[in-house]
């Protein structure tokens, strides 16, 4: 006999057939416990495989215990009647009963195989239970975690083994995602084992060593995408059946994984839509303010010079005609941005690139931001290199960095752009003394519409500047990054190669 | 006719300028004009301190959102939340149409909440309304 021994539970009113029974059944190897009463019966359920159930008891008919035995969706019965009542054993049977016996007077001898048959039975609707349990959660919208202990509790129970574990292939390999009963001792080395039963895929691999059973779990398109590992104490000879049903099992929990991965999988990505549109929805409101922000500017100069231009001195003249113009190129710069972010985006956004001197640019660019500095002392440091650069990226490339260190720097404080020179590459830096970022914060700090915090409806912009900035540094065959200090300041760098000479 | 004072914050000093002058232009109110270029000069000219040292706080706020050191709604939650100042209108006058920032507005106090027109003529009228409002409909407290 493989496995744990049958348990059953013999309740009998006649202590003379309790004992005798106990005694001959103990003797075929198989646990018994007694009870005298249906009432004391139902308080013995737990961990019992089979009652013997006398049709005649006190309190309560052998009927009614039996229903109530059912109820509680344990052991299996056998009825136990008298000599001339085979009526009830037919009604027992329709009740639910698994088998009955005649207690006639060689009973007892025959009583371990009419045990052992009832065990088959009850064996069988049990682990028939288990398979169909595992075919719902196919179907069911139950958690993760829910899912996987109903895998792992399942094929442990459906296998009478002590431990069953579930790896999960994913990127990094197999992970343990859960346990029913003693966690494994040797996680390393079953994750091992478990990744040659992935590799081999096929039938369940005992792996030489019958405590451990592995079972690789099947998708739709028969690839492997976990394995259950069935743990037992003892050595333990699997029956060919039981193979068959434990790989009936893997191939409804395969599916049941599936589906569960599935609907993960559109759970993120309607969770990365909803992101996006977020973003689409904060970039519009940004863009119409940035916008209207300058128009209000040219309007208003505008119809200031137009309504009372006789009585305008010249000076003042000149002063609206500059703020206009300098509205004009704030928008024209915006809207240049905007077209080249949608570029990007879309895959259309090319460089031209050429032989290019890297001072000149970088001038240009400090010269169109110089308006916006509002007093902050800005030094350029920047040597005489020739860059392979498109000249028009490479100065939205330096004007953006410098607004960026303008709009999260006070007034005041200094600016300083500096060339780095290597073997093959120019780098290009700009420094400021404003809020810094922390250190989660700076692997965010080039992505579109990223903020930092204490930026937020403080700072103006659209939030594209410095996704900008990396893609034509990028389509430019440099590189960008940043280095930087919560409460200090901030150093955004760019690389350029270097020409030919 | 009685001079109300006025406070305008905006970062933006072109905003500023052209604000200034519309509101000059409004007819019928004697309008004492102060300006800040940010949160904290806002609520330095509120409090009567640093450049505003000693002045009377204003009859009315008008407030632009997006400032820096203090934002228009920080400022906003400090003259609402200030006993003897939560009685000055204050108003919140921006480019942002933001759901977000209109129904922070009324959630710390504000008293209106006024897109500001994207042209000049608009501008003009816009801020004639406001004052008009302020000054002929309503009376305005005197602040304590």
């Amino acid at each position: 006999m493989t496995g744990p021994a049958i348990r059953v539970l013999v309740v009998d009113d006649d202590p003379d057939h309790r004992a005798l029974a106990r005694r001959r059944l103990t003797d075929a190897g198989i646990d018994v416990t007694v009870a005298s009463d249906a009432t004391e019966a139902l308080g013995q359920l737990a961990g019992v495989d089979i009652v013997l159930l006398d049709y005649r008891l006190p309190g309560m008919s052998g009927l009614d215990a039996l229903a109530a035995i059912r109820d509680r969706d344990g052991p299996s019965v056998v009825m136990l009647t008298g000599m001339g009542s085979e009526s009830v054993a037919v009604e027992a049977m329709r009740a639910g009963a698994v088998d009955y016996v005649v207690k006639d007077g060689s009973y007892l001898r025959t009583l371990p195989q009419i045990v052992e048959r009832a065990w088959r039975t009850h064996d069988l609707t049990r682990r028939a239970g288990e398979l169909q349990r595992v075919a719902l959660l196919v179907t069911s919208a139950a958690e993760r975690e829910d899912i996987f202990a109903g895998i792992t509790e399942g094929a442990r129970r459906l296998l009478g083994a002590e431990t069953c574990a579930l790896f999960v292939a994913g990127a990094e390999g197999l992970a343990l995602e859960a346990v029913a009963g003693e966690p494994p001792r040797d996680e390393a080395a079953l994750r091992g084992a478990a990744a040659v039963a992935l590799a081999k895929r096929g039938a369940p691999a005992e792996a030489g060593d019958t405590r451990q059973l592995l079972v690789p779990l099947p998708s739709r398109e028969g690839e492997a995408l976990g394995v259950l590992a069935v743990l037992t104490e003892e050595q333990r000879a699997y029956l060919a059946g039981e193979l068959e049903l434990a790989l009936t099992f893997a191939s409804f929990a395969g599916l049941a994984l599936a589906n569960l991965q599935q609907h993960e999988l559109e759970q993120s990505l309607v969770a990365e839509l909803q992101e996006m549109l977020d973003l689409r929805r904060e970039l519009v409101a940004s863009v119409s303010h940035e916008l209207r922000t300058p128009l209000t500017c040219i309007s208003g100069f505008a119809g200031t010079l137009d309504r009372l231009w006789d009585s305008l001195s010249e000076a003042d003249r000149r002063r609206f005609v500059d703020r206009i113009r300098h509205h004009g190129a704030e928008l024209s710069e915006l809207v240049e941005g905007l077209l080249d972010f949608s570029a990007a985006e879309a895959g259309r956004l090319s460089a031209h690139v050429i032989d290019v001197a890297l001072k000149r640019e970088v001038e240009a660019a400090v010269e169109e931001v110089a308006p916006l500095l509002a007093g902050r002392p800005l030094t350029v440091e920047c040597g005489e290199h020739r860059v392979t650069a498109d000249p028009t990226l490479l100065r939205r490339a330096v004007w953006n960095l410098l607004s960026n260190a303008v709009k999260y720097s006070e007034g005041g404080s200094p600016i300083a752009v500096r060339t780095l020179l290597d073997s093959t590459h120019v780098r290009v830096e700009v420094t400021d003394r404003g809020v810094g970022l922390g250190p989660t914060e700076v692997d965010h700090a080039f992505e579109p519409f990223w903020r930092a915090k204490p930026g937020t409806s403080r700072t103006r912009g659209t939030g594209i500047g410095l996704a900008l900035v990396r893609d034509y540094v990028v389509l430019m065959g440099g590189d960008v990054g940043v280095e930087s200090q919560s409460g200090v300041g901030s150093t955004f760098w760019f690389t350029l190669p270097l020409a030919a000479r | 006719m009685t001079t109300l004072r006025v406070l305008v914050a905006d970062d933006n000093e072109d905003h500023l300028f052209l604000m200034v002058r519309a509101l000059q232009e409004v007819p019928d109110v004697q309008l004492d004009i102060q300006t800040a270029a940010d949160g904290e000069e806002a609520l330095d000219a509120v409090y009567g301190r640093g450049r505003y040292g000693g002045e009377r706080p204003p009859n009315l706020i008008l407030l632009d959102i997006k400032m820096p050191k203090l934002n228009g709604l920080e400022v906003l939650e400090r003259v609402k939340s200030d006993e003897r100042l939560r009685t000055i209108p204050v108003v919140v006058l921006t480019s942002s149409e933001r759901p977000e920032d209109v129904d922070a507005t009324y959630r710390l106090g504000g008293n209106s909440y006024v897109t500001k027109p994207s042209t000049g003529a608009g501008l003009r009228e816009g801020l004639r309304r406001v004052s008009s409002y302020w000054t002929s409909l309503v009376s305005l407290p005197e602040p304590a």
